[in-house]
């Protein structure tokens, strides 16, 4: 049952980005209200305009070898895009994959930047700006007195299994040796 | 196998000093990343069920020591440690994986397959368990049992409703006209020969359940392993959900010998029962409407990937080394036959069950058999055999939509899928 989890959420690339997102959100408000407006659809493909191929090599097969690359390659034919997956064992979930990228390509080739890919690139830069924004400003307002560390320590210890290291590094932070941004979302994957 | 270049050893060990052994098997960097990956997830789970299972252990000892009484399992506070504590644990990575990860490689270097140190071979939509002693499913075989799973939708067209689902270019393409499959509203039984690990059988169920109300699938194999193993891929499968809950109940999986016959049975030196003997056994496969002289058995499709090298090629460098040296003899070679009843003379050696089976297909009444076969000589030989046997069969080798690479000559030497239809009438 353990593995059966595992396959679920940790072997699929999509579903684990959005996972650590949704554990995201609920610590910023305007991550919130950038991810309540729907992205555009997905492009759904004709399967006449594709071209999947197994890659698999010349010369004997079957049982005589025992390969291990279940790489998928697809063709847009219309586009003349090449994408390929060899994301997992599984040959089934490689063309799924393959199809997501090609879809998102497409897309972006198509709609430029009003496209689901240019969308959450975008988002993604916008939060990130934000985050480090947010520390920058309150590491400076720890350094400027001993009230604002202890409210912030205060906020920290709230955040349950961060403490230790938030505080061992706030203790390096004060000693002023170094100019890092914390990544803290960083450090507690 | 051309030597490996210093430059791409030197290459790999500066990315990970466990790639270079990895290559040994996978010859390109590419898979051999991608096979450090995979073996890097499978060490740390396997580090995280020791430590759950250490962590069970010392719970049961610590409530044995005290004498208090055990919490049951769904209280919602187990521990008496505090919350942050016990989320810390299951967050950090287990230790010990690093340690399961090298000795992994180095059973791979040597040539240990994937699948047998990971345990498991995806399938289609399903995950087939891997053990030492079977056949690990191929990927050919999986293309080769989707175009089956199509080829038997044209052939037997499933009732009305979901008549409409079948829509593939192939089927409309088809020039045999479609009989209605079943007149007695019965299941659709097939049989599945040398089955191994039951990835065959169990791929079919998948992708026919959909469309037939009934199916009745029976794989047989001669090795106990195989069937020990195909019976755990079955509830392994319907227990994840990746097989419809009709499986259990569809699906069976007997010990049997494909080669042997009743009469030849009493001389035979293992214990195993002929295929003869237990197709009657299914209640399922019993004819209603039995003529005379007939098996009284009934069968619809037969589909099997036999062993099919030949003694020089499991020798001579074709057989990849890793194949010959962990993989059972007994599912690519083909046993020496000595007594003449079941196969006619002449019958090339890597052949003999094609043959064993084309001759019986007829008597057991089956519309339609699905043959992987090694390459395309050994295809057409096939195909030679069913114009021997009883009854009028349209045979051919299907051929791939997607078009191969590789010109000719490559293409010949590659596996294939043998598709022989009984001609009506």
């Amino acid at each position: 049952m353990f593995r059966a989890l595992h396959l679920a959420h940790c072997t699929n690339p999509f579903t684990y980005l959005s996972y650590i997102n949704l554990s995201r959100r609920s610590f910023s408000i305007s991550a919130l209200s950038l991810a309540d407006k729907p992205l555009p659809p997905r492009l759904k493909f004709q399967d006449a305009d594709l071209t999947i191929s197994y890659l698999k090599g010349t010369g004997p097969g079957g049982q005589k070898i025992n390969k291990t690359n279940s790489a998928v390659q697809i063709i847009h034919k219309p586009t003349g895009i090449v994408v390929k997956s060899q994301a997992t064992r599984s040959r089934s979930q490689n063309e799924k994959y393959a199809r997501q990228i090609l879809a998102d390509k497409v897309e972006q080739l198509l709609n430029g930047d009003n496209s689901r890919a240019a969308i959450k690139a975008d988002r993604a830069r916008k939060k990130k700006a934000s985050k480090m924004k947010k520390a920058r400003r309150k590491y400076r307002d720890l350094e400027k007195g001993q009230e604002g560390a202890t409210e912030e320590l205060d906020n920290v210890e709230l955040m349950g299994e961060m403490d230790e290291s938030a505080s061992e590094f706030l203790e390096h932070r004060r000693g002023g040796e170094t100019d890092v941004v914390p990544d803290t979302h960083g450090q507690k994957q | 196998m051309p030597r490996l270049a210093n430059s791409t050893i030197l290459k790999a060990y500066r990315q990970s000093p466990l790639l270079p052994l990895l290559l040994r098997e996978c010859r390109t960097l590419d898979s051999a990343r991608n096979e450090l990956r995979w073996l890097r997830q499978h060490a740390i789970d396997i580090a995280q069920e020791r430590r759950e299972r250490d962590y069970e252990a010392h719970v049961a000892q610590h409530y044995a020591s005290h004498s208090e009484p055990r919490p049951s399992p769904d209280d919602p506070a187990p521990t008496p440690s505090s919350p942050h504590r016990t989320r810390r644990i299951a967050r950090a990575r287990p230790t010990g994986w690093r340690r399961t990860l090298r000795t992994l490689c180095h059973a791979r270097s040597r040539g240990t397959p994937l699948q047998y140190l990971l345990g498991d071979q995806p399938f289609g939509d399903l995950t087939i368990l891997c053990r030492k002693g079977v056949l690990i499913p191929r990927n050919d075989t999986e293309s080769f049992t989707y175009a089956a799973a199509e080829q038997i939708l044209t052939r037997f067209p499933p009732p009305s409703p979901s008549n409409a689902v079948d829509k593939s270019p192939i089927a409309t393409a088809t020039p045999t006209t479609p009989t209605p499959a079943h007149p007695n509203n019965g299941p659709l039984r097939i049989l599945d020969l040398c089955t191994g690990t039951g990835c065959i059988a169990l791929l079919l169920h998948d992708l026919l359940a959909p469309s037939y109300p009934s199916l009745k699938i029976l794989g047989v194999d001669i090795n106990p392993l195989a069937i020990q193993l195909s019976r755990r891929n079955l509830h392994h499968n319907t227990a994840l959900g990746w097989l419809s809950t009709r499986a259990p109940a569809e699906l069976e999986f007997r010990l049997g010998d494909v080669l042997s016959t009743p009469s030849s049975f009493s001389g035979s030196a293992h214990n195993i029962a002929a295929l003869e003997t237990i197709l009657p056994q299914i209640p399922e496969f019993l004819d209603p409407t039995p003529l005379q002289g007939d098996s009284g058995v009934k069968v619809d499709i037969i589909i099997s990937n036999p062993p099919y090298i030949s003694r020089e090629a499991f020798v001579d460098g074709t057989t990849e080394r890793s194949v010959r040296v962990f993989e059972p003899v007994g599912a690519l070679v083909p046993p020496e036959l000595a007594d003449s009843e079941v196969v006619a003379v002449g019958c090339r050696g890597e052949d003999v069950f094609y043959a064993r089976i084309a001759g019986m297909a007829g008597r057991v009444g089956a519309r339609m058999v699905l043959f992987e076969c090694g390459d395309y000589g050994q295809g057409e030989r096939v195909m030679e055999l069913f114009r021997q046997v009883e009854g009028r069969w349209e045979v051919r080798i299907w051929e791939d939509a997607m078009g191969t690479e590789g010109g000719e000559a490559g293409r010949r030497e590659r596996a294939c899928l043998v598709v022989a239809k009984r001609a009506e009438g």
